[in-house]
């Protein structure tokens, strides 16, 4: 067993814009993503609303996963200070670029795959700058909860230390960074992962996203793909520890990615999960549903001892990882939450602390539905039987919507700021509480703290449970 | 790092099978306690009609799967069927030490088109469609009919799902709270986007799309555990198959379409031949790509290596 495993580098983008500060003045600020998507006609739907950065001129093509992967990739190995040509492992929770298939059918299939909606058509780069909404609404809370201090631990982490580089907020700055600056970036390969040629169909397939993650960042190794729905980004950073731990493998870029599309909405209001009215409001009485929302994320995980050879400084170590199914209904969370707390325990018994006593935050699932609420709360109840009162318990989907097979990787990148801020995410959106979900969710406001050890849990369709423990080092 | 070898070949335009050189191999053997297969509309011997899944409609994907994670668990009720209480944990019995990975390239990509049709054509979504959009939800299903409370994944892979697959057992096992781990496989036939999608995949490197009619679909289950204790066959890792076939083929020399499941029903065949007539078995899953080595229990004491036969890719 080579032992502990440690983040050294991310990269993450959300609806609030690329980069942790982008997070700072909307997750930690508790200020909804929210507004109507002009991606595509919303008036089939029940609702229009959700967490999608605003659009460029190009519409949704200009968001091709492929390339939001990339831009995190090359943010997170710049942070981590690894080169092209490293030996890494890559590691996807992904369902595909949805938008491909959507693409295929709409022009026409066969006869005219490059037809009515995209043919011919020169997609330019991503939109230079991308407002940050929210950014300015509350300068107050802002302020609070993006800490300077969290800034600079983050930011002196990396080997390739480059404050200026975290600490600049500017979303254009982030574009011309990742173009062009960082040690990772082949900018070749960065390019050609950008979303020039739409008619691509292959990126529907999952496993294509890794390859073409793997190679654009010019890393050697395997490549895995989940694609296990909501925990699908969870289970690829669990699935990475594993191979640290074992000593199969020494460093792991895992990532995941969401971003709104019309295929997917459209499931999900069929299936009347989205809110009613234009909020996500996990553990609040009046929740009614979900939204959805842009998420991409990659991380450098690493053995510690790699890390220390390479004077790399962690991030946070990931101490504890643990995964469990309901074994009851294929789209329906167990009402007890009984796999959320198995995986849970699993977590923190491998965490060495299996009661939780040194537990200072979870990062909750909290989707804003019915089901998923209570039966959560039940299952952190479960878990932690002797404190769950105690521990205090955000929803960041309140912010960011859910960001489906990215939940998983972009929570735990919040969840790590969360640790290294000194600072507990809110669940936002909360008006009155539920007697189902009777713990502390940190409503509304961001509560400044200093947890050392957080929990960060997802639950999926299927039934599907993951657990990740983090560590400030 | 462990030894590691090449692997299957590579099918996009970013990498070669030459430079996919650290794909792991099995530290340890594994058990083979069971396998299964199902085909739909195949034309193969032994296709069956759709068996039928309530909740799930229009696509083999979710019902093959079942169908053979179905033969595999009933056969081995050790592998999972002790059912949850009402309310309670079912943190005993098999169902708890239970794993299952189930991998295909796409995924349920009928659901997926015909999902995608009825939106570009102004119909709104079938809810049982969002329901079974995932390879989750067959899991969910399965995991609730056997009792399973252990780690489900699904996986997309454009190499050999059997390798990927043997590999995840393989690590899984060696958690202490782990006893088997269900792999299933699922391929299914192709669609003009599907065809769309290998052509573009292939990019030059000539692999086909799966030559499988549009609503056809295999399945290949393996149940797997840690060897002895009743398991008759095990598997390891054997040294790389190394031949002139070209990156790609089978020893045939024909192409595979990537991430095809034909290794799977090459284990299983081989297994239930193991389980007939003893002795070993050489499964090569293609050229300078991890081989492995099947033995049935009886041989086991033996030096495998002069009795081995090989049939790759049968």
């Amino acid at each position: 067993m080579s032992g502990e495993v440690t983040v050294t580098g991310f990269g993450v983008r959300t609806a609030f814009g690329m980069g942790a500060d982008a997070l700072r003045r909307g997750v930690f600020a508790g200020v909804p993503s929210f507004a109507a998507t002009t991606r595509f006609d919303t008036g089939p739907y029940r609702t229009a609303m959700a967490g999608a950065a605003p659009d460029g001129p190009e519409g949704v093509e200009g968001w091709a996963l492929r390339y939001a992967l990339a831009r995190c990739g090359v943010e997170a190995l710049d942070m981590a200070g690894l080169r092209a040509g490293a030996e890494a492992a890559v590691l996807l929770g992904v369902a595909g670029d949805h938008t491909s298939v959507t693409r295929y059918w709409r022009g026409g299939g066969s006869d005219g795959r490059c037809g009515s909606v995209v043919a011919g058509r020169a997609v330019p780069r991503a939109p230079e700058k991308q407002p940050v909404r929210g950014a300015s609404t509350d300068t107050e809370r802002v302020a609070h909860a993006g800490t300077a201090a969290g800034r600079e631990r983050v930011a002196d982490a990396s080997p390739a230390a480059d404050t200026e580089r975290v600490t600049d907020a500017s979303p254009a700055a982030d574009t011309e960074r990742v173009t062009d600056a960082s040690p990772a970036a082949d900018t070749e390969r960065v390019t050609d992962a950008s979303p020039v040629d739409t008619r691509r169909v292959g990126d529907a397939v999952p496993a294509r996203l890794a390859e073409l993650l793997a190679g654009g960042l010019g890393l050697v190794g395997p490549r895995l793909t989940f694609t296990n729905a909501c925990v699908a980004s969870a289970a690829a950073i669990i699935h990475a520890c594993r191979l640290i731990s074992s000593g199969r493998i020494d460093v792991a870029v895992c990532g995941g990615g969401y971003l709104v599309e019309e295929e997917t909405f459209g499931k999900f209001d069929s299936g009347r999960a989205l809110s009613r009215d234009g909020m996500v409001r996990p553990f609040s009485a009046d929740r009614t549903g979900l939204l959805l929302g842009d998420g991409v994320a990659v991380v450098v995980l690493e053995s510690a001892e790699h890390a220390r050879r390479r004077g790399a400084r962690p991030l946070a170590g990931v101490v504890g990882w643990g995964a469990a199914s309901d074994a009851h209904h294929i789209a329906q969370p167990h009402p007890e939450g009984v796999g959320l707390a198995r995986a849970a325990r699993q977590a923190m018994r491998l965490a060495g602390d299996p009661d939780g006593d040194a537990l200072d935050y979870v990062n909750a699932h909290g989707t804003g539905t019915k089901y998923n609420d209570g039966a959560e709360t039940r299952g952190l109840r479960a878990a932690f039987p002797k404190r769950a009162e105690s521990i205090p318990v955000s929803s960041t989907k309140s912010t960011t919507g859910h960001l489906l097979e990215a939940a998983g990787v972009v929570e735990f990148v919040i969840t790590m700021l969360a640790l290294t801020d000194g600072v507990l995410p809110p669940t936002a959106g909360f008006t009155a509480p539920d007697p189902e979900c009777d713990l502390d969710y940190v409503p509304n406001e961001p509560r400044r703290t200093d947890p050392r050890r957080a929990l960060t849990v997802n639950a999926a369709f299927g039934g599907a449970n993951t657990a990740l423990v983090l560590e400030r080092p | 790092m462990t030894p590691t070898e090449n692997t299957t070949t590579r099918n996009t335009n970013t990498t070669t099978a030459a430079e996919n050189s650290h794909k792991t191999v099995l530290r340890s053997s594994l058990g083979v306690l069971t396998t299964a297969t199902a085909t739909h509309g195949t034309g193969r011997d032994g296709d069956i009609p759709l068996p039928r899944l309530p909740g799930f409609v229009e696509s083999a994907f979710s019902p093959l799967a079942y169908e053979a994670a179905r033969q595999c668990l009933a056969e081995r009720p050790d592998g999972g069927t002790s059912r949850p209480e009402a309310g309670g944990e079912a943190e005993s019995g098999g169902g708890s030490r239970t794993a299952v990975a189930l991998a295909s390239t796409a995924g349920d990509t009928t659901t997926a088109d015909l999902a995608s049709r009825r939106m570009v054509s102004g119909r709104v979504h079938n809810p049982l469609l969002f329901m079974q959009a995932t390879p989750n939800s067959v899991l969910g299903y399965l995991s609730r009919e056997f009792g399973i409370t252990g780690q489900m994944f699904s996986l997309s892979t454009l190499d050999d799902p059997l390798t990927e697959l043997l590999s995840m057992a393989d690590l899984l096992l060696e958690d202490p709270e782990v006893d088997r781990v269900l792999a299933v496989g699922v391929e299914l036939g192709g669609s003009e986007r599907l065809a769309a999608v290998y052509e573009e995949l292939a990019d030059g490197h000539g692999h086909p799309a799966p030559a499988l009619p549009a609503d056809a679909g295999l399945a290949a289950a393996v149940l797997l555990g840690r060897p002895g204790n009743g398991t008759p066959v095990s598997i390891r890792s054997a040294e790389a198959y190394d031949t002139d076939i070209p990156v790609g083929a089978d020893a045939a020399g024909a192409t595979r379409p990537p991430g095809d499941i034909q290794s799977l029903f090459d284990l299983a065949a081989a297994h239930q031949r193991l389980l007939q007539e003893g002795g070993s078995h050489l499964l090569v899953t293609g050229s300078r790509a991890p081989a492995f080595l099947l033995t049935a229990d009886t041989e086991a004491k033996t030096d495998a290596r002069n009795e081995t036969e090989t049939h790759a890719h049968q």
